[in-house]
């Protein structure tokens, strides 16, 4: 057990709070904890002695919102006169949400669902985007909450998708290339025929990590048809949920294998669900299924308001969502987790296995693929040169619609890349930091 | 450094056949280029999937871990109880294989056709989606050869000519039913790892950077040793700044990050990273405040200090094992408790990831201690995937406010008390096992050599050095390689050994 704790008392609530040492003591911020310039803790936390002890706490001269604290068996090589000056909001803050303030705390922004009706995707003109980072903040910020956001008048160099793209982060370099050609010719009619599958897909499904990203720039397309066609997997997700919870379920737990096979060159291959829920954890407990654990979190919300008076945000099953994984092109075949085989007592278990996860995917993944082709879901956009589409490629999911006959012969011809999730989530703290959340959440 | 690569070229057979698929050729440059055909107007929407007329409160089992040391997924795909309540959903297949009669479902079958109409010949990718396999599949005839079964459907896919034959070849229907897969590649790892002292470290052999980069074998050999020791030298490097990523690209594309594709570390006032500074460096990872923080790290030694400087090693996985063998409740707190990392710097970059100091296999934690405590895993890769440790990106300590279970008064700041406690107890230990000198491989660098290292094992360290005179100063270049390329490669030349030997 550590020595007994000081207690400061948070200048506002009249309450006593016993902090321990080890906490204060590990958020020190001075020069010799702190380097100046690279911002990297001098210490670790594991060099702090176990019995450290406060010698004394009192308010710094010369700022009343900061208590200056002395210690006992500080870190060896810190001498006697170290003092470890603290923000007393900070200290409140850790009373009401288990976190100091920063640009890491604080609710994300929310991922709002869409339909062809509900989006009006932001564009915005290349040179404002370029040159002015408040609509750098807005494009960055409808990507986040919208996942699909348009830039238009853009120079027809071949440079453009990769400017654009590295005025949010480094471009996250592939195979295909850093950025890459996608050239299409239609050809003559062949036979008239229909599917109920447009193509939809996300790229890179079988990397472990995947392009958070995606960026399309329209160089060519002298042809009328063939618009391109996007959806919110996301709602799609949500309208599984709320229609077969057992399917979406199904969707959420059973891994499917995607991998590109091409022995020669490269063999990448990842399992993963098709729906990718984030972490279903409250303090130590694990939750299995998605309605327990919203359960349960309603109810720690409505808990802590009413015992401590700590505001938690709602949670709904959009906000549960990490990624979407849809690719039926890339999809390899089925096969059992290592841990069923090491259950499996014979090899007619096995296949008892493994014809019952497909089947019973199968029948959820048409569900889900049912929803996603709904046409009051789908967003469509005949894309011009000079357009280029940044798109979340772990949500949106994008297909090609029809050509027309007499686009017989005519070139469309698009360069992209991709971006990683975190330049792209770093950029927009710089951006929220810079111009604060007036406003916004 | 912006190489562009044209899509690949169009496939010669596929525009024989009147195509149920759309041809994907929109957006990434893993569609083909090929002579599409058009698809009149928008595909026709199936009618609105209605749901269930009476809706009971669902179902969804909700294993305990206690009962089920095991995954969800493993746990749902061995349910029999759930599939003898579901029924069969399609039709079923009698296959005879060594004598043996097997059931398999006829969508299973079916999806695993691979002739060109299914597959394409050469993009290998699937050109239909499972989900266009109708619920009413059902087999018309099955013909048994000696190396592969020959299946025709009745209700097949619609678009596809009468005489549509699905071949199955009899190694990948024996693969489905003794090993529950037909793609073992996926799984191929090297042999497996095993922790590393500072004597294993130096009794290893250097390994010439020609052969390295002209001889196969030696990758092949470079990129097992990377898997099982997770360190390796280059000596003989070309004194030119493009030579680490000449290295790196020959194992796949380098990781791009803030510090660019490759990057210098020398002394450097205002510095923006300890590293570019001459202090002494504890043992740390980098980038761990990325999503996916870089798997390979390779550091080309130029030119070194006047004095000081030496590279520290160390293997992670030794300090964990011991770790788990002799406090097994530290280890699962380091396990279970995350921490944060970051890159604070708001003008420029702002990262943040939270993380264990230890990952651990699967997707379920609880489910993994559970199994943990009931047997003592053999490998370390059974209970290690990589460890997270470095404490000059740690961030200040955070915990969700949680309301208790025993019915104390719910709090934001227990949480996080009792993480900064419990997580400082463990890590202690953990840090000194890090730091027992005979774990501690040193190695001065000298101009022409090359570390290659797992940035999620092994941990590096450099003492400190005298920053030299200008123009003379310790000169280390580096770069980074992401999982998904490293694993690509280590297949790819696993696949070419194969062939070889089959000659």
């Amino acid at each position: 057990m550590t020595a007994p704790s000081p207690s400061i008392m948070p200048a506002k609530e009249d309450e006593w709070r016993k902090f321990s040492p080890m906490l204060l003591r590990d958020l020190c911020q001075c020069a010799a904890c702190i380097h100046h310039s690279t911002r990297q803790k001098l210490f670790s936390t594991t060099d702090i002695p176990r019995d450290i002890r406060v010698q004394s706490i009192a308010p710094n001269p010369t700022s009343t919102d900061v208590v200056d604290i002395l210690w006992d068996g500080d870190v060896p090589g810190y001498d006697a006169g170290h003092i470890t000056s603290l923000d007393t909001q900070w200290l409140r803050d850790i009373c009401k949400d288990g976190a100091i303030p920063g640009p890491f705390q604080g609710r994300p922004m929310q991922a709002a669902p869409w339909n062809a009706q509900t989006l009006s995707p932001r564009e915005f003109e290349y040179d404002e985007y370029m040159r002015d980072d408040t609509v750098l903040y807005s494009a960055t910020e409808q990507l986040q909450t919208h996942g699909l956001v348009f830039i238009t008048n853009v120079p027809s160099s071949e440079k453009s998708v990769s400017a654009i793209a590295e005025r949010i982060g480094p471009l996250k370099s592939t195979f295909y290339g850093d950025t890459w050609d996608v050239r299409t010719v239609p050809s003559a009619i062949n036979a008239a025929y229909t599917s109920s599958d447009l193509g939809f897909h996300s790229d890179l499904l079988y990397f472990q990590n995947p392009a958070h990203i995606q960026l399309l720039h329209c160089m060519q397309a002298s042809c009328t048809g063939g618009a391109s066609v996007f959806v919110d997997a996301f709602k799609c997700a949500v309208d599984l949920y709320t229609a077969d919870p057992d399917a979406f379920d199904i969707l959420a737990t059973l891994l499917v294998n995607y991998h590109y096979k091409h022995p020669d060159s490269n063999l990448y291959s990842a399992t993963k669900p098709v729906i990718e829920t984030r972490p279903n954890r409250i303090g130590d407990v694990v939750y299995h299924s998605l309605p327990e654990f919203l359960d349960a979190w309603q109810k720690n919300r409505e808990h802590l308001r009413q015992s401590v008076g700590t505001e938690i945000s709602s949670l709904r099953v959009m906000d549960c969502l990490e990624k979407i994984n849809w690719g039926p092109p890339f999809m390899a075949p089925f096969s059992l987790q290592p841990e069923s085989m090491e259950q499996a007592r014979s090899c007619a278990t096995v296949v008892e296995s493994l014809n019952w996860k497909i089947d019973a995917w199968h029948v959820a993944a048409q569900k889900f693929s049912d929803l996603l082709h709904q046409r009051e879901n789908l967003y469509e956009r005949t894309m011009q040169p000079g357009d280029c589409v940044l798109f979340d490629n772990t949500r949106i999911l994008h297909a090609r619609g029809a050509f027309d006959s007499t686009d017989v012969e005519k070139v469309r011809w698009l360069r992209g890349t991709y971006l990683d999730k975190e330049p792209f989530l770093s950029k927009l703290r710089v951006l929220k930091n810079k111009f604060g959340n007036v406003g916004r959440l | 450094m912006s190489t562009c690569i044209q899509a690949l070229p169009p496939s010669p057979g596929a525009a024989a056949f009147p195509r149920v698929r759309t041809l994907y050729d929109i957006g990434g440059p893993e569609w083909t280029a090929r002579k599409s055909e058009p698809i009149h107007g928008l595909p026709i929407c199936k009618a609105h999937w209605q749901p269930k007329e009476e809706r009971r409160p669902p179902k969804i089992a909700s294993g305990s871990p206690s009962q089920r040391p095991t995954s969800r997924a493993a746990a749902l795909e061995a349910d029999h109880q759930r599939r003898v309540r579901s029924g069969h959903f399609t039709k079923h297949v009698n296959i005879v294989l060594d004598g043996e009669k097997f059931q398999f479902s006829a969508t299973l079958l079916r999806d695993l056709c691979e002739c060109p109409l299914c597959v394409d010949p050469s993009t290998k990718q699937k050109l239909f989606s499972t989900t266009d396999i109708p619920s009413s599949i059902a087999v018309r005839s099955v013909s048994h050869g000696t190396d592969a079964v020959d299946i025709q459907w009745s209700d097949d896919i619609q678009g596809l000519p009468a005489d549509h034959i699905t071949r199955l070849s009899t190694t990948n229907l024996r693969g489905l039913v003794e090993h529950g897969t037909t793609t073992p590649w996926h799984a191929y790892v090297p042999a497996p790892q095993k922790t590393q002292q500072a004597q294993d470290y130096a009794q290893l052999t250097d390994i010439e950077y020609d052969a390295y980069m002209t001889d196969d074998a030696t990758l092949g050999q470079a990129l097992k040793q990377l898997h099982t020791h997770g360190l390796l030298f280059l000596r003989n490097v070309p004194e030119t700044e493009t030579s680490v990523s000449a290295i790196g690209e020959r194992i796949g594309p380098i990781k791009n990050t803030f510090y660019g594709y490759t990057w210098d570390v020398r002394s450097v006032p205002q510095a923006k990273n300890v590293a570019y500074t001459s202090q002494d460096l504890g043992f740390h990872m980098d980038l761990l405040y990325m999503h996916q923080p870089p798997h390979i790290q390779l550091l080309h030694c130029i030119r070194n200090s006047s004095s000081g400087g030496a590279s520290l090693f160390t293997d992670s996985y030794a300090a964990a094992a011991d770790l788990l063998a002799t406090n097994a409740a530290a280890f699962i707190s380091l396990a279970y408790n995350e921490v944060n990392f970051h890159y604070n710097h708001p003008s420029s970059h702002l990262y943040h990831q939270s993380r264990p100091v230890f990952e651990v296999p699967g997707r379920n934690p609880q489910a993994f201690f559970a199994k943990l405590r009931q047997s003592k895993p053999e490998n370390v890769a059974d209970f290690i995937e990589a460890v997270n440790w470095s404490p000059p990106f740690q961030g200040p300590f955070s915990a969700k406010p949680i309301k208790h279970r025993d019915g104390r008064r719910a709090d934001a700041l227990g949480p996080v008390q009792r993480k900064v406690n419990e997580w400082h107890q463990a890590a202690k230990q953990f840090s000194e096992l890090l730091h027992r000198p005979s774990g501690i491989y040193e190695r001065l660098m000298k101009p022409g050599e090359c570390v290659i290292f797992d940035n999620r094992r092994v941990l590096h360290a450099r003492k400190a050095f005298e920053p030299g005179d200008a123009g003379k100063e310790r000169w280390l270049r580096g770069a980074y390689l992401d999982k998904d390329p490293y694993m690509s490669k280590m297949r790819v030349m696993h696949e070419a050994e194969k062939q070889i030997l089959r000659g």
